[in-house]
């Protein structure tokens, strides 16, 4: 199989993550924060570890307010849920993953919030951050945007919209899932508020890994309550992080998988990562567009991330992915749980099929991928 | 000479606290609060050397690691 779905998961890891997992089952098998004997101690250890190198990869001066999540969604949910109260008004980005559409839908459903939806020129920061400030009003809490897109990889302006955010007092969230590990992320630089990404994607860690990384230490509001192995006499959640959002057991296997993926990230380099997928992206990018039949939808991969979307004649995304599987080739096709991204583009009604490459694809992988294409394209 | 335990809130705290104590030179150790029916219930504390103790409170409060109490 030759994998070009790193988007919505990287595949293969490092195998220093696949034996950090394994020395997790067999080595730090003991539930951190709940126990006193040796192994509890040093599980707990290692996912202090992880929460150091979060912290240092991301630029956040506390590894407790390092939160380990399920996943990416799950870091948004509390990100989102965690702050909003009544009359609140939220602003999010045209290209929004569902992630961040569906909790504040839900939250506006229900009557608590309203919201807008700002306009992402890819060619334009400040236009984009005007689009953001026009959308402000008297209620307006916070502003919740994707660093990248996950459907046509456009970037967006963090440390713009991050200076016009503080200069209105309002929260700034960013959903990191395809930019951590791929571009450098600064919380303090871009002044953003909840940081909030996936382990198991450009962090090369294990799926049912994520994180959250809060600018400060409050008593936000939680969406999940429970045990957390501190002030177990009280009935209310603890009033600190991580513990306040940190409910139950952790996936400290997970999490120490997560670990070894972020220290493959930062001893390859950001950089190199990223230079290495976006010439990859280039390359074939460049390719696509010679061929006839193949949709594209931006004119260049310049500023963008290492991530194509295209359709083949008039067939649909998830037709174009079917076809590509039968050539042993791996894609998402259809929607990419980002319908907005999807109506921004005009691509609502078939969908596209998506090219992610990891720093494990290869050039030979690419022109196999090309020559499939230009096959399914009819040439 | 004995070894008094820094009480705080949580694991990560200990964890914490430990990581800075380390970096100014004071060895400690993480251990379980044996109090269970105590202010707190659960929790975890940094055992230290005597002498280290005033410069081991001073490290961690600059650090915002919150001292709930001090034992021996």
């Amino acid at each position: 199989m030759i994998y070009f779905d790193n988007a919505a998961t990287t595949y293969p890891k490092p195998s220093s993550v696949i034996s950090a997992v394994n020395l997790a089952l067999t080595r730090y098998g003991g539930n951190p924060g709940r126990s006193g004997y040796p192994m509890s101690l040093d599980t707990a250890a290692k996912l202090y570890e992880c929460r150091e190198k979060a912290a240092s990869l991301f630029d956040l001066n506390q590894p407790e307010n390092v939160v380990l999540a399920l996943n990416c969604t799950h870091a948004i949910n509390m990100a989102i849920k965690g702050v909003l109260k009544q009359g609140d008004h939220v602003i999010i980005s045209n290209l929004e993953h569902n992630a961040v559409v569906r909790p504040v839908h839900k939250l506006y459903e229900d009557g608590l919030i309203t919201y807008d939806i700002a306009a992402i020129d890819e060619n334009d920061p400040e236009k984009t951050v005007r689009n953001f400030a026009s959308k402000i009003n008297s209620s307006t809490r916070m502003i919740f945007c994707l660093h990248g897109s996950n459907v046509f990889g456009v970037i967006s302006p963090v440390y713009e919209l991050g200076a016009m955010a503080k200069k209105n007092g309002l929260l700034f969230g960013v959903d990191a899932a395809q930019t951590a590990g791929v571009l450098p992320v600064s919380m303090n630089r871009c002044q953003i508020d909840f940081l909030c990404m996936p382990g198991h994607k450009g962090l090369y860690g294990p799926t049912g890994t994520g994180l959250l990384l809060c600018a400060k230490e409050k008593a936000y509001n939680t969406i999940m309550e429970g045990g957390t192995g501190s002030k177990s006499r009280e009935l209310v959640q603890p009033d600190f992080l991580p513990d306040r959002l940190e409910s139950g057991t952790v996936n400290s296997v997970g999490s120490i998988g997560l670990l070894a993926g972020m220290k493959f990230v930062e001893k390859t380099g950001i950089d190199k990562i990223h230079k290495k997928e976006s010439e990859l992206c280039r390359f074939i990018f460049e390719e696509l567009k010679k061929i006839s039949g193949v949709t594209l939808y931006s004119d260049s991969m310049t500023n963008k991330l290492p991530i194509i979307s295209l359709n083949i004649g008039d067939k649909t995304g998830e037709e174009t992915a079917a076809d590509l599987a039968r050539y042993g080739i791996a894609v998402r096709g259809g929607l990419h749980c980002a319908r907005l991204a999807h109506e921004a583009y005009g691509t609502l009604s078939r969908g596209t099929a998506r090219i992610a490459p990891s720093c494990f694809s290869t050039a030979q992988e690419a022109v196999y991928l090309l020559q499939v294409i230009k096959k399914l394209a009819g040439h | 000479m004995g070894k008094p335990i820094i009480y705080v809130n949580s694991i990560t705290y200990a964890n914490k606290g430990q990581s800075l104590l380390s970096s100014q030179g004071i060895v400690s150790y993480i251990e379980r609060n044996r109090d269970p029916l105590g202010e707190n219930g659960c929790g975890y504390g940094l055992r230290v050397h005597a002498k280290s103790l005033s410069k081991a409170l001073q490290i961690l409060k600059s650090g915002n690691v919150r001292i709930l109490r001090v034992d021996g």
